[in-house]
């Protein structure tokens, strides 16, 4: 049984079904706290299923892959989803529109991740690409009598768009010359595998920029990331959560999975236009995080900064000349540092939207924040430790993340990028502890704001991602020795 | 589990003292205080059997497993050089608690705990021998001290608070990178993943690789120390911070740079050490001269006590770079006398703020008139801190001078120049606060806390000035171990040419 497609499938089979269920239960009768129940149990579902698979042996289909970074990367992406869906009741009980809908397309929009996550073929990975997408642009637009909202929305359906057409363009000229779609397969079949010259010509050139290009916009890495910012601000923000975290790391398993079974590393004018990407996303992510007064437009630029430093990861797979041979460094590194990521991301977010109970329309300015240390000190405590721990300091999870990558680096000599590394780090550091230092000033007289006591919910999430930040901050070992025996 | 139990004292204490403040405004202090006293108790089989005549190399040696993916653990030593400086951090950790006594009204319990967690930080740094260990130790001292400038210091503290950490987050991040590399090389000869301080220590590196991965440590220790092109951080941090963070950062924070250089600079990357030596002495020349002519030039009493730092700890990094054990040990001693008195001058700089309400020296004067017993005990530090001999500081900086004069006679003549500079900047302080006429108006004399807090720091200068041997013995049972200092053929100048060929 524990080799069979369903078995591996499982998991995707309880998220889209629970995803049914619910759209039947609302033409039935709507009923939000039953359909908010419902969402969360499937996942936790979906997550145990995961959870027991990742020691299973590696299973391939033709458009699947599931081997253990897969189950341990899908396990993480459902955790994530679980840990928003929480969070969303309290939300759209605010909300003057429909809620069961937004369950339904959170569902699905999991299910995409999923899909992206394991597939090994082009043809499923463009089907997780849009059921994700398509499902994210109501949700982005969700609350439509927002004007920001809903010009978030557009801009959303437009790029996206535009990305996935240059991406099926790219898969179409790849496969005229290939002849195969699956990632495994194209590196030999392309017509020049076997000569050890660098690929010259201008066509297939073209097709991998495309491809590139359409992955940056997804990982909104520069160039292509101004969209982001708009998106996160305009954006309700558990739209906004699963664009920064779940979106983008399915799409980046592929991008480890072409570099890792598709030997695109081989290639040099990937890698230098990886490189440049990758120093460009670091800075530009940084320097323009510093102009931000808007906490999710910050958020958003230390995300792009974010993927940058893990693109040295992706750089650092099998490179020429490493120092030590530690093959899978690279690849426990990036899987590492994505975990690190995402978790404190969708703790800065859930965190968000336990503060924004208080005042749901406020813009999220950093005056917003003014004086939380004294005013809701435990708030305020686990935000530091969040924001500490995108910054990379030690004890936090963002550290450990961070002495991965580097390690990945040093060993792949690669110099140029560790200084670019080192420069964004420090500037993020300042942007960084300006929130922590906005908490700590002294809070204004008249303030209001934060008059609601925590409900027992959000006492339990907020324990929950201070667990999960400093625990693994402070005992990495557990998960690195999963992670290197599933990568081995 | 000593070490260990020692560390774990304190961050309980912290959190002990920042949970009972709900419960009373008064009770986090008195916590603090005596969970510094308490620190001591772990320590007391160790300092009652004390035999340095034994020839082993660690006093204690505590390994516990924590990353294995990586080889990394949780390994905590302690050699004389620690002992005196976990001593060192304990003993001016008490002073800080006491100089915070009054100063220290709003949320008192956060500051307390801070306050502990930072200086766990610091006997962390000082006893951990795995290099990973060390490096998240480095970096946790940080962040509480951070918050205790930004959120208890004076007006430009938001400003002081992020300097200071931007600094220091450099040069770690440089250090991290430096010890990526040490330890992949050392993986690429041995086959093994090691981020032990003893593995390393072993591991031989080629020229070029040695002189960048020392490059990174010393520039992380030269941002800590500070030395000149990387001091901005000191006089604003020092400046904006409460008095009792003033007497940390004085204290213990900044030997850890002068530490690591010892630990870990001399002795794995000895060779490469000489080679940059001459660069290194003239920095620390330059670094003498500018502070003390930087601190002669001050009106803020606080900005020039920082300023002097600056110049005292050139002679730390003169003497460290000097490659004698002469020097070596002054280099030492050096970081426990300025640790006593420069907190010393920083504690009565804060009890001159807290009655007068300023540190401007046009404005302050005469206040032998007013507060006989402060400007008594003021004006003693004020002599320790020019280096008057039968005090703490001479003693260091005698041997620093002739321990380097063998060797670099040009640069010792230099920063001996400075001694008489300190001398002038020093009289500057005691002249123009506590001598001619009272321009404030009268205030209350030490009390009691005040005065035993000033006595036992005199007590200790006079003790480290007039009987310094015990202290040299355990500075020196950790020289001993130099791999440089053992071998008789670096004795003269010639020689060291010869090594570095």
């Amino acid at each position: 049984m524990s080799d069979t497609l369903g078995y591996a499938l499982l998991p995707s089979i309880v998220i889209s079904s629970t995803a049914l269920i619910v759209m039947l239960f609302a033409a039935i009768k709507r009923e939000h706290r039953y359909t908010s129940l419902l969402t969360s149990l499937g996942l936790f579902v979906a997550l145990s299923i995961q959870l027991s698979q990742i020691k299973n042996a590696p299973f391939q289909s033709d458009l699947f892959l599931f081997d253990g970074t897969t189950s341990l990367l899908s396990a993480l992406l459902i955790l994530v989803a679980l840990l928003l869906s929480f969070l969303l009741y309290p939300w759209l009980e605010n909300l003057k529109d429909p809620k069961e809908e937004y369950y339904m397309l959170f569902l699905l929009a999991t299910q995409g991740a999923l899909v992206v996550c394991a597939s090994s073929h082009f043809a499923s990975f463009f089907l997780g690409l849009e059921l994700m997408g398509l499902s994210l642009v109501p949700m982005v637009a969700y609350p439509d009598r927002d004007n920001k909202a809903l010009e978030a929305g557009i801009k959303y359906l437009v790029l996206s768009a535009v990305a996935s057409a240059f991406v099926l363009m790219a898969i179409a000229i790849i496969y005229f010359y290939s002849g195969t779609l699956d990632i495994q397969e194209i590196a030999q079949h392309l017509p020049f595998a076997n000569n050890e010259t660098q690929v010259n010509d201008v066509i297939y050139g073209a097709a991998i920029i495309l491809l590139l290009v359409g992955f940056a916009f997804k990982l909104s890495l520069a160039p292509c990331h101004l969209w982001l910012a708009d998106l996160l601000e305009g954006s309700p923000l558990p739209t906004a959560a699963l664009l920064a975290t779940l979106s983008k790391a399915a799409i980046f398993v592929v991008l480890i999975r072409l570099f890792s079974y598709g030997n695109w590393h081989q290639q040099e004018a990937i890698i230098v236009i990886i490189s440049a990407v990758a120093v460009a996303s670091m800075l530009i992510g940084n320097f323009l995080a510093l102009l931000q007064n808007n906490l999710l437009r910050l958020l958003a630029f230390s995300s792009v900064a974010h993927f940058g430093y893990i693109l040295l990861a992706i750089l650092a797979i099998q490179p020429a000349d490493s120092i030590a041979g530690e093959t899978t460094l690279a690849n426990e590194a990036a899987i590492y540092y994505l975990f690190a990521y995402l978790l404190t991301s969708a703790g800065a977010f859930s965190i968000l939207m336990i503060l924004q109970h208080d005042t749901p329309s406020l813009p999220f300015t950093l005056e917003r924040l003014r004086g939380l240390f004294w005013l809701k000190p435990a708030t305020a405590l686990v935000l530091t430790l969040l924001f500490l721990s995108l910054a990379g300091i030690p004890l936090t999870i963002g550290f450990v993340g961070k002495f991965y990558l580097t390690l990945a680096a040093v060993n792949g000599q690669l110099w140029g990028m560790l200084a670019a590394l080192v420069i964004g780090s420090v500037v993020g550091i300042y942007y960084y502890l300006r929130v922590v230092l906005m908490m700590a000033e002294k809070p204004k007289q008249q303030t209001t704001r934060y008059h609601k006591p925590h409900s027992i919910s959000d006492l339990i999430i907020m324990g929950l991602v201070t667990l999960m930040v400093m625990g693994i901050g402070i005992f990495p070992a557990k998960l690195a020795t999963i992670i290197e025996q599933l990568v081995a | 589990m000593i070490l260990t139990s020692l560390i774990l004292i304190l961050l309980a204490t912290g959190l002990v003292a920042w949970l009972s403040e709900s419960i009373s405004e008064g009770a986090p202090k008195w916590i603090a205080a005596i969970g510094l006293v308490v620190a001591w108790l772990p320590l007391q089989p160790l300092l009652s059997g004390l035999d340095l005549s034994l020839q082993q190399s660690w006093l204690i040696n505590e390994i516990y497993p924590w990353i294995p993916r990586f080889n990394i653990s949780i390994h905590l030593a302690l050699d004389g050089l620690s002992l005196l400086l976990v001593a060192l951090t304990l003993s001016m950790g008490l002073i800080a608690v006491m100089a915070a006594w009054k100063e220290v009204k709003q949320r008192q319990g956060f500051f307390y705990f801070n306050l502990l967690w930072s200086i766990a930080g610091v006997i962390g740094v000082f006893c951990a021998l795995d290099l990973f260990l060390f490096f998240v130790l480095w970096e946790v001292m940080l962040v509480p001290m951070y918050l205790l400038i930004a959120i208890w210091g004076y007006e430009n503290r938001r400003y002081a608070a992020m300097k200071f950490f931007l600094f220091t987050q450099a040069g770690g991040l440089l250090m991290l990178l430096s010890i990526a590399v040490l330890a992949l090389l050392h993986y690429q000869q041995s086959g093994q993943l090691s981020f032990d301080y003893i593995d390393l220590l072993q591991h031989q590196l080629s020229e070029t690789a040695s002189f960048w991965v020392m490059l990174g440590f010393f520039i992380a220790f030269a941002i800590k120390l500070p030395i000149v092109p990387f001091h901005n951080w000191l006089p604003d941090a020092h400046t904006q911070a409460p008095t009792a963070v003033s007497v940390i950062l004085a204290a213990v924070l900044l030997k850890t740079g002068g530490y690591g250089i010892i630990r870990f600079v001399l002795p794995m990357f000895p060779e490469a050490s000489i080679e940059i030596a001459p660069y290194v002495m003239s920095i620390a020349g330059v670094s003498i001269i500018y502070g003390a002519l930087m601190a002669f030039s001050q009106q803020d009493l606080k900005r020039l006590v920082a300023y002097s730092s600056v110049s005292h700890m050139g002679f730390v990094l003169l003497g460290c770079f000097a490659f004698t054990s002469l020097a070596w040990q002054g280099a030492v001693f050096q970081m426990l006398a300025h640790g006593v008195s420069t907190s010393a001058l920083f504690a009565l700089v804060g009890a001159i703020q807290f009655r007068y309400h300023t540190r401007d020296l046009n404005k302050l004067g005469g206040l032998w008139q007013s507060v006989p017993r402060l400007s008594a005990v003021g004006l003693f530090f004020v002599a320790a801190s020019l280096g008057m001999p039968g005090l703490g500081n001479f003693v260091a900086e005698f041997l620093v001078l002739v321990g380097s004069f063998t060797k670099y006679p040009t640069y010792t003549i230099i920063a001996a120049s400075g001694l008489i500079l300190a001398a002038i900047y020093s009289l500057t302080i005691a002249q123009k606060t506590f001598f001619g006429p009272l321009k404030l108006e009268q205030a209350i004399d030490l009390d009691k806390r005040e005065v035993a807090m000033m006595l036992s720091m005199v007590l200790l200068l006079l003790y480290m000035g007039l009987h310094p041997q015990p202290m040299l013995d355990l500075a020196q049972q950790t020289l001993d171990r130099f791999p440089i200092a053992t071998s008789p053929s670096i004795t003269t100048s010639t020689t060291i040419a010869g090594v570095v060929k």
